[in-house]
């Protein structure tokens, strides 16, 4: 009995990992579909994996740190030196004029940046009168998603009340996905109305989930026109967080 | 290999070198959890790679091969410095980190993450960081790290069963926040 723990906590694990075959994959994922247990142990992975990731996201790589005795390398250092800066002189030589284009700075931050096109990734020193909010729904019934946008309508009137620009993601998954899915989304005109009516408010769907239903339904997701797909609704959150927004679980 | 070839290779090692010395870092950190021994550790590797880019078989596999090294390199230092500090002590004095933006939650949690992280055996933190941070299979893990890839199938399973146990805590005062956050409207 232990063993089969075992075996199947190593296969969840290989899973979320992306180690399995395809076939190993489908029959694995049908045993999870009937185990809510085993459901939510995936999700307890998925998310240890996620807090791991963002925990050594910045480990200050690239900070100066105080002087202090190098403990090793300090020939290899000496060596390198010499060595970057003879090739240097080389490369230098050898290929002006080839390189026309100018080098592309890399940013802090350029992962980020790149997932959210909507504008540019927010930093925690934003405007005093600025507010920004993930909103986080799961749930596809319709009450609840009601609810949800009368919540978001709510906060988006209260805030302009307030003489404050409110900046709202509404971020689905799972079931939530519904809601943005062009066949089965009960409110398709409200969120034409809202996008229209507030141009800081943003529909995210959530990659894992469309490429889910695909697996596990052969559904292909089709969703509403500027609704916006991130890589990941538990990875959104994290960072979300991690930049300072508030967040909403409805 | 000729000049052009070793050039194109030198070209690919120093275009992307911040990113690459930031991920390296990231994983070195993760190991031995020491600002100034990642450091130093990154630099050994990225100095060995300069020193033998003749020796890269595949231009492809650049990553690959910088990790081996730094793999190498870890394992050297261990065997001359035989670490022999307390983990527990560790861990206590990670729980003090405070990353550059502390003072709220999510400064909290990185340090909580990174304390658990650090209280696991070293054979686990480093099968974890490479497939957690860099994605590597368990395959590549088990080439680089030089061990069967049953061993680092069952080291990736109890690393994040125990990091599970040692985030619990930190799960139920996240659930207390959210409900702080809901009460701003």
């Amino acid at each position: 009995m232990k063993d089969d723990q075992a075996s199947m906590n190593e296969k969840l694990n290989a899973l979320i990992d992306g180690e399995l075959s395809s076939t190993e994959t489908a029959e694995l994922l049908a045993v999870i579909k009937k185990d809510p247990a085993l459901k939510k142990r995936v999700a307890e992975l998925r998310r240890i994996r996620t807090l791991v990731k963002c925990a050594f996201d910045d480990t200050r790589a690239n900070k100066p740190r105080p002087t202090e005795k190098r403990k090793i390398n300090v020939p290899y250092r000496a060596l390198a030196a010499s060595l970057i800066l003879g090739v240097g002189l080389l490369l230098g030589w050898t290929l002006h004029g080839r390189i026309d284009a100018p080098p592309t700075p890399v940013a802090e931050g350029a992962v980020s940046q790149d997932l959210f096109t909507v504008r540019p990734a927010q930093k925690p020193g934003a405007p005093l009168n600025e507010v920004r909010i993930i909103l986080h729904i799961t749930s596809g019934d319709p009450k609840k998603l009601d609810v949800a946008l009368n919540k978001a309508e709510t906060l988006m009137n209260q805030y302009h009340a307030l003489n404050k620009r409110l900046i709202l993601e509404i971020l689905v998954n799972a079931e939530g996905l519904r809601l943005v899915r062009v066949d089965t989304s009960p409110y398709r005109e409200r969120i034409y109305t809202m996008q229209k009516r507030h141009a800081n408010i943003s529909f995210l769907a959530c990659n894992n989930t469309i490429k889910r239903l695909k697996w596990e339904k052969g559904v292909e997701a089709k969703l509403l026109p500027g609704v916006i797909v991130v890589p990941s609704a538990l990875d959104q959150i994290v960072t979300r967080l991690q930049e300072g927004w508030g967040y909403i679980k409805t | 290999m000729n000049p052009l070839e070793y050039i194109c290779r030198l070209r690919q090692f120093t275009g992307d070198l911040r990113n690459k010395r930031k991920r390296l870092h990231r994983v070195a950190y993760s190991w031995c959890q020491d600002q100034a021994l990642a450091d130093d550790l990154v630099q050994e590797t990225l100095t060995k790679g300069l020193k033998n880019l003749g020796q890269l078989r595949k231009p492809g596999a650049m990553d690959r091969w910088l990790f081996d090294i730094m793999t190498n390199c870890w394992r050297d230092h261990l065997r001359r410095v035989r670490v022999t500090e307390d983990i527990d002590e560790l861990a206590d004095e990670l729980d003090d980190l405070c990353p550059p933006d502390g003072g709220h939650e999510q400064a909290e949690m990185v340090a909580k993450v990174r304390a658990a992280v650090g209280r696991l055996p070293r054979g686990q933190r480093e099968v974890l960081a490479l497939v957690d941070l860099e994605g590597f299979s368990y395959g590549e893990v088990a080439d680089m790290l030089d061990i069967p890839l049953g061993t680092v199938t069952s080291r990736i399973c109890r690393a994040r069963d125990a990091l599970k146990e040692m985030l619990t805590e930190y799960d139920s005062g996240k659930e207390t926040k959210i409900v702080r956050i809901r009460r701003i409207k």
